[in-house]
């Protein structure tokens, strides 16, 4: 008898944190806004790790995602919030659509040092190009919805809020759905050992070209939230840090279950904000030992708090987040 | 000298790692003096290129020997 939520109960969930929201105050709700934002990524993050592969380099999809919604949006004037998140997701896609395949081949740190390379040279030739802005980036104007425009704070601040929790949500909704998929248990096979998967006639040089493409969808449309919420690109989005903030809380979360990413990402922004208010100055340490106090006392990430009784009955001993396909002794 | 210095050298360190192969001496001392002549000779002949020189090479390098020039050959568990 398997205990696992079914989907109207998620998005019941969903619906129902959205509709929280008109209760917090303004300033969890920009907190909260980011945090969903970061979590989409690191879900995709988390998408593609159950493959063995870590991506280092989802700072490329972000900034892919932000840079077209944001020179369509000035070209054409396009502000509605919900086609700039499908403009967002279909330009990362489009860009992994080209990659995923012509990576997929490589496993382990070379995986992760190819996509880092590939966002790096992004980031290059962002600072490069002056008719982008160069390192200073450009503006962008303020987001609508469906014809409506919002000029008091508080409400731009909910729609925003509204638009990425009913987006991350759906998009967790879907990991979900694939995670208990044939395909999703494919995906854990070739992190297991891609060449037994061969032979099973499958190719899991496929299986993580797909896997590729929901990660770099997920960070195109997770570009577009940023871009709205600072209303404002630079090639940060594609520098290394970017990305790898992002495989910190799919570290954190660990890659068992699809809400410990909406955990760890909460967590990570909360615990960010608090220390920088009240440590100024040693932030980055409060940060450092919070991290150090997760790896040390839950290696598996903050999923394994509550899968770990029932992911071991049903799959034994899956490895942590660690990226070791291949050249296995 | 500031404390933000080790996220430059590990990225570099990560590079030159793979350029040369995991697990080999003799590898990662080629990578690093591979990427550090490219660099050298990309600050002198195209400064503009300096900053990802080193990804341009390891890609380079990556695209026809996908695990690093000095891959020792390891068994595998089949």
């Amino acid at each position: 008898m398997r205990k696992d939520l079914h989907p109207p109960v998620m998005i019941a969930l969903v619906a129902g944190v959205t509709l929280f929201g008109r209760v917090l105050p303004t300033w969890t709700l920009s907190l909260a806004t980011i945090a969903a934002s970061n979590a989409l990524i690191a879900l995709g993050i988390v998408v593609l790790a159950r493959t063995g592969n870590v991506s280092f380099g989802q700072g490329l999809f972000f900034a892919a995602g932000g840079y077209g919604v944001a020179l369509i949006a000035n070209a054409w004037g396009l502000t509605d919030a919900v086609a700039q998140v499908v403009v967002g997701a279909a330009c990362g896609g489009l860009l992994g659509l080209v990659i995923g395949p012509l990576i997929a081949r490589y496993s382990g740190i070379f995986f992760g040092m190819l996509t880092l390379a590939l966002s790096m040279v992004f980031y290059g030739a962002l600072v490069k190009s002056t008719a982008l802005g160069g390192s200073d980036g450009f503006n962008v104007g303020r987001p609508s919805l469906f014809g409506m425009s919002f000029t008091d704070p508080r409400e731009a601040d909910f729609m925003l809020y509204a638009v990425s929790v009913i987006v991350t949500g759906f998009a967790g909704i879907a990991t979900t759905i694939l995670f208990r998929s044939e395909f999703g248990l494919a995906s854990l096979a070739v992190r297991e050992n891609n060449l037994r998967v061969e032979y099973l006639g499958l190719s899991a040089n496929r299986i993580i070209s797909i896997n590729f493409l929901i990660a770099a969808i997920f960070a195109g449309a997770s570009g577009a939230f940023a871009l709205m919420a600072q209303r404002h690109i630079d090639p940060q989005f594609a520098y290394w840090t970017t990305s790898g903030e992002f495989v910190f809380v799919a570290v954190l979360a660990g890659n068992q279950s699809v809400a410990a990413v909406f955990v760890a990402s909460m967590a990570l922004e909360l615990v960010r904000s608090f220390s920088n208010l009240y440590l100024p100055n040693t932030w980055q340490l409060v940060l450092g030992v919070f991290l150090l106090g997760v790896i040390l006392f839950l290696p598996r990430g903050i999923g394994s708090l509550w899968m770990r009784d029932r992911h071991k009955r049903r799959i034994p001993a899956t490895a942590p987040l660690t990226a070791e396909r291949g050249a296995a002794p | 000298m500031q404390p933000g210095l080790s996220s430059d050298v590990i990225i570099l360190s990560f590079a030159i790692v793979v350029i040369g192969g995991l697990g080999s001496v003799e590898g990662a001392a080629v990578g690093a003096i591979l990427v550090g002549l490219a660099r050298a000779a990309s600050v002198h002949l195209m400064p503009q290129a300096e900053l990802f020189m080193i990804y341009l090479i390891m890609a380079a390098v990556l695209m026809f020997r996908p695990e690093g020039l000095f891959k020792r050959e390891t068994a595998r568990r089949i």
